[in-house]
């Protein structure tokens, strides 16, 4: 139990440590894209705009606690890991004014959703393709150890 | 249990007999010890369909928990259970074997290839077809068990 909550603790530390990083990201292409004025907007809501990175960060980043777990199955996990994330991130998005939303335009929220689940689904392509990479080195090596093992058995 | 003991010179093999009305669990275990002493393998005892087998690491696929039993598969796919916990048996087995998750031990020569999952785990095939997971906190030393960084 003790375990658990220390792992939770590190995996929300790692959500927030994600948002923050994410968010001076933002803020500096903003600075280099717009100079300074562009920036002003998030200068004067500081303090909103901070809080929501780190949520944004704990909801997307530190809710991959649940991997770490047994139960339930992967396929379960995933669509918490995604409802959680999306669930928080769309939210959060609309009302710090990250994502414009017009209540008289239904095709362009819809649009802003799908988009923002794209790029939720990117990220995990991303690390699918880490992970497919990592799994061929190691599909490699399990055959290399396969042929010395029928080498010295021969 | 009343015990007897030879101690002779002209014995050249170390044997026991023990009479027993039936097999228990403790007498299993004991049976173990005697032939681990003996030639220096170790077989587990492990109990399916109510019946008591003694299984060679070897032969052992991957050992898991399943609920609250500790199960293994052999090479065949047959299911037994174990009365040790996870945290012994990775001892026992020995270095053949590696621990992939907080509740899976794999035979490491019994891996038929791994696969990336969508959201960032590895799932392993042995060869026997079961699977499990890679957990992320434990691919490190599986990886290291493979001499790979």
């Amino acid at each position: 139990m003790k375990q658990m909550v220390k792992l939770v603790i590190k995996y929300i530390l790692y959500g927030i440590s994600w948002g923050c990083t994410c968010f001076v990201i933002m803020c500096l292409s903003f600075l280099i894209g717009g100079g300074e004025n562009a920036l002003m907007p998030i200068v004067k809501d500081f303090a909103r705009q901070s809080v929501g990175a780190m949520l944004v960060g704990i909801a997307c980043g530190g809710t991959a606690v649940i991997y770490q777990f047994n139960r339930p199955s992967e396929f379960a996990k995933v669509i918490i890991h995604f409802c959680v994330g999306m669930g928080i991130f769309y939210p959060t998005a609309v009302y710090l004014g990250w994502i414009p939303f017009y209540s008289d335009r239904p095709l362009y929220t819809v649009f802003q959703f799908l988009f923002s689940c794209g790029i939720f689904m990117a990220i995990w392509f991303c690390f699918y393709m880490f992970n497919r990479n990592e799994a061929k080195r190691i599909n490699e090596r399990l055959r290399e150890l396969e042929r010395d093992n029928a080498v010295n058995k021969g | 249990m009343r015990v007897e003991c030879n101690i002779s010179v002209d014995c050249k093999e170390p044997y026991a007999v023990i009479h027993i009305k039936e097999m228990t669990q403790p007498i299993a275990e004991i049976i173990s010890m005697l032939e681990r002493e003996d030639n220096g393998s170790l077989a587990l005892i492990a109990v399916k369909e109510r019946k008591t087998y003694f299984l060679e690491p070897q032969n052992i696929e991957l050992v898991r928990t399943e609920g609250r039993e500790i199960v293994c598969y052999d090479k065949c796919k047959n299911r037994y259970s174990l009365n040790r916990p996870l945290y012994e048996l990775e001892h026992i087995l020995g270095t053949e074997f590696v621990r992939i998750s907080k509740s899976a031990i794999i035979n490491i020569r019994q891996i038929h290839h791994v696969e990336a999952g969508f959201n960032g785990t590895m799932e392993l095939v042995m060869k026997n077809g079961i699977t499990d997971y890679i957990s992320r906190s434990f691919r490190k030393s599986f990886k290291e068990r493979l001499g790979l960084k």
